[in-house]
Formats: C-alpha cells, structure tokens, sequence
C-alpha cells in the first residue's frame, strides 16, 4: 500500500513537471525582471550546455524563426532596451541586452525543424 | 506508463539533442560561444583603453603605417573578415604581440625594429588566428562571469557613474591578464597555423614564420627582451618544428585548391 502511495505520488509529481515544462512558463525572471515568453513556448532545459559562469534558460517553440525573432525586436524596441547585436545573416538572433541594471543575452535560432530561445544572465 | 506520456517526453528528449553551436571559419567546427561580434568588438574597446593607460603606444609616422598595411593585406584573407581590425604599435622593446578579442591588434616596438615585412605577416596571422578562432572570447568566456563580460561590453563613455568606472576597470583589467597570461600549446600552434596560412594568401613567405620564430628565440642569448614573449607563446623549438613540417603542406593544399 505505501508504495503503491509513493510510486503514484512521484507519478503526479512527473506528470506536473512536464504540464509546467510544456505549458507552465509566460515570463521569465531574469534579475527581478519578468521578461515575456513568446506564446507557446516551452522549457528546454536539456539542451546541451557547456561551461558558463552564470544561467541559461532554454526553450523551445513551434514557431517560425522569424515570427520569434520579430515578438522580441518589437519587445525590446519598445520597452527601451540598450541592444548590442540583434539579427545576424542567417536570420538567427543574438544579442546581449540591457536595462537599467539588468543585463543578459538573447538568442533565437533555429534547428531540426524547432525554433529555439536561449537566455544567459 | 500511460502511452500518453511518450509524447512529452519524446519532444523532451528531442530538445535535449539540441546543441547551440555556431560554425566557426577557422576551426572549421561548429562551437559553443555565446558572445556575439558586437559584444566581442565592445569587450575589446574597452579593454584597449585599460591596455593603453598601462603601456605607451608608439607613433613614428612610419611602423604603425607599416603595421597597418601588413595587417589589413593579412586580415582581408583571414577566416574571420568581418571584423575591422586595428593595428597599433606599444612603445616597449619587449618581443611580443597580442589580440584583444573584436581585432584589436598590438605589436611591440621590439618587434616592429627586428622584423621584416614577411616575418611580420606570419606574426600579426598568428595574433590574427587568434581572434578568428576566438580563443580569447573562449577564455574569457569560460573564465569570467557573463555579468561582468556585459558590464564591460555596455560601458560606453560618458554612461557610467564612479562605482560603475571602477567594476568596469577592474573587469577590463582581469580580461587583459587572461589573455596576457597567453594561450595553451594547442591554441598556440593553431594560431602559428593560421598565421602562417594568412601569410601565405596574403602572397607573403609562409617561411618567414620560422625565421620570425627563430629570431625571437636568438634574441634571448642576445640579451633582447624575449622573457615577455617566451612567456606568452612558449614551446618555441616545438613551434619552429611544427611549421617547418606544416608550410610545405600548406603550400600544395592551398596551390591545389587554386
């Protein structure tokens, strides 16, 4: 019985984090600031990292490169955000951002067919 | 478990095969680096200011003329073009060179006095191959907490209070020593390749490189400043070796690509 309790408790708790993993996440807390997810978006938080000394927050969108790269130009243009970098010639995103004391890097690319978001801090 | 789970977890799995590579010219490698040109270029502008309020710069109306045209002549074949390179001359006899990451490029005059045009062109391709490769971003990258690598690449004249001033020089200054302190033996012999590639595109002798090298290594038993250089880009003896063994390579590759 207390394991049949246990195993169905950590089932929920599985089931849970892929609700939030898949539908949970609308904004994201960089520094205190709650900087908008595109609609749709998903945490991807296996991708493969290498050694950063800070964060990085992964997600995945079913989306077109360019619909996700528009949504933050015009997210950044118009909230006043000081942008070094920004679309590149294969139409991928990159570009370290910052306001008032807040700082961190925007990156949207895509591969394999999804469209991927990366933010570091 | 439910048949319903495998979905999720299927597009799961399928994120986590997901790299955030991006090619690379030089190494010919798709790489993990997550400052962009801009960024890159930023970082280095600052760092040249902490670079020039600690050394002189030197200005004869000729060498930094001469600098400037072996190294735009070698930039425009290198594997990373897009970057505008710079080329200035430090008033130090030392025998040495050095990068900052954007294409900041300083010769020191000792080696401005002691080598000719193709000698120079291998040198400049080495420091050059650095920052196509990026191996100082890498380093900086990796040793440095993104927070600071932002501060310094916002900090912009004009738009920083004093507490700010001081996070950014002392953030400038950390990026200085890492690449100061120089790079591993394999970086180090990958920019002497790239060095000697870029020479060589650039219709300069690819050998000049081993006689710049042996130079260098001769100024030490002529009580020249050479400490500086050894110090930085070691394994002299190995690098000459290397290059004699990779020049006539290089030259029937690139002839029979052509």
């Amino acid at each position: 019985m207390k394991n049949k309790i246990l195993s169905t408790g950590l089932f929920l708790i599985f089931i849970i984090s892929i609700a939030i993993s898949l539908y949970g996440n609308d904004f994201i807390n960089i520094s205190g600031m709650q900087i908008p997810l595109v609609p749709g978006a998903r945490a991807a938080n296996n991708l493969t990292q290498e050694s950063v000394q800070g964060k990085i927050a992964n997600f995945t969108v079913n989306k077109p490169l360019a619909e996700v790269v528009n949504f933050y130009n015009s997210f950044l243009q118009a909230n006043g955000f000081s942008v070094i970098g920004g679309q590149e010639a294969s139409g991928s995103f990159n570009a370290a951002v910052k306001k008032d004391n807040v700082q961190f890097s925007l990156r949207i690319y895509s591969e394999g067919g999804f469209t991927y978001l990366q933010f570091i801090w | 478990m439910p048949k319903r789970i495998f979905l999720p977890l299927f597009i799961i799995c399928l994120c986590g095969c997901a790299t955030l590579n991006v090619y690379n010219a030089a190494t010919g490698q798709n790489e993990f680096i997550f400052i962009n040109d801009a960024t890159e270029i930023a970082i280095g502008k600052n760092v040249a200011q902490e670079v020039t309020q600690k050394q002189k710069l030197w200005y004869d109306g000729i060498s930094e003329a001469r600098i400037a045209a072996v190294g735009k002549r070698v930039a425009e074949v290198s594997d990373r073009t897009n970057m505008q390179y710079e080329f200035f001359v430090l008033d130090t006899d030392e025998l040495n060179a050095m990068a900052l990451p954007g294409g900041i490029v300083y010769v020191n005059k000792g080696l401005v006095c002691k080598l000719n045009d193709d000698e120079m062109a291998f040198i400049i391709g080495h420091e050059i191959g650095h920052v196509a490769a990026k191996h100082a971003v890498k380093k900086v990258q990796l040793n440095l907490t993104y927070q600071l690598l932002l501060t310094v690449a916002f900090a912009f004249a004009g738009q920083k209070d004093q507490d700010t001033a001081t996070t950014i020089a002392n953030a400038s200054n950390q990026i200085y020593n890492l690449i100061a302190l120089g790079y591993n033996r394999q970086d180090e012999y990958f920019a002497d390749k790239l060095g000697a590639k870029y020479a060589y595109k650039a219709g300069y002798d690819p050998y000049a490189g081993i006689t710049a090298l042996e130079k260098i290594k001769r100024g030490e038993s002529e009580n020249i400043k050479v400490l500086e250089y050894l110090r930085t880009h070691p394994y002299t003896d190995d690098r000459i070796k290397t290059l004699k063994e990779l020049i006539p390579q290089l030259s029937s590759s690139y002839q029979a690509q052509q």
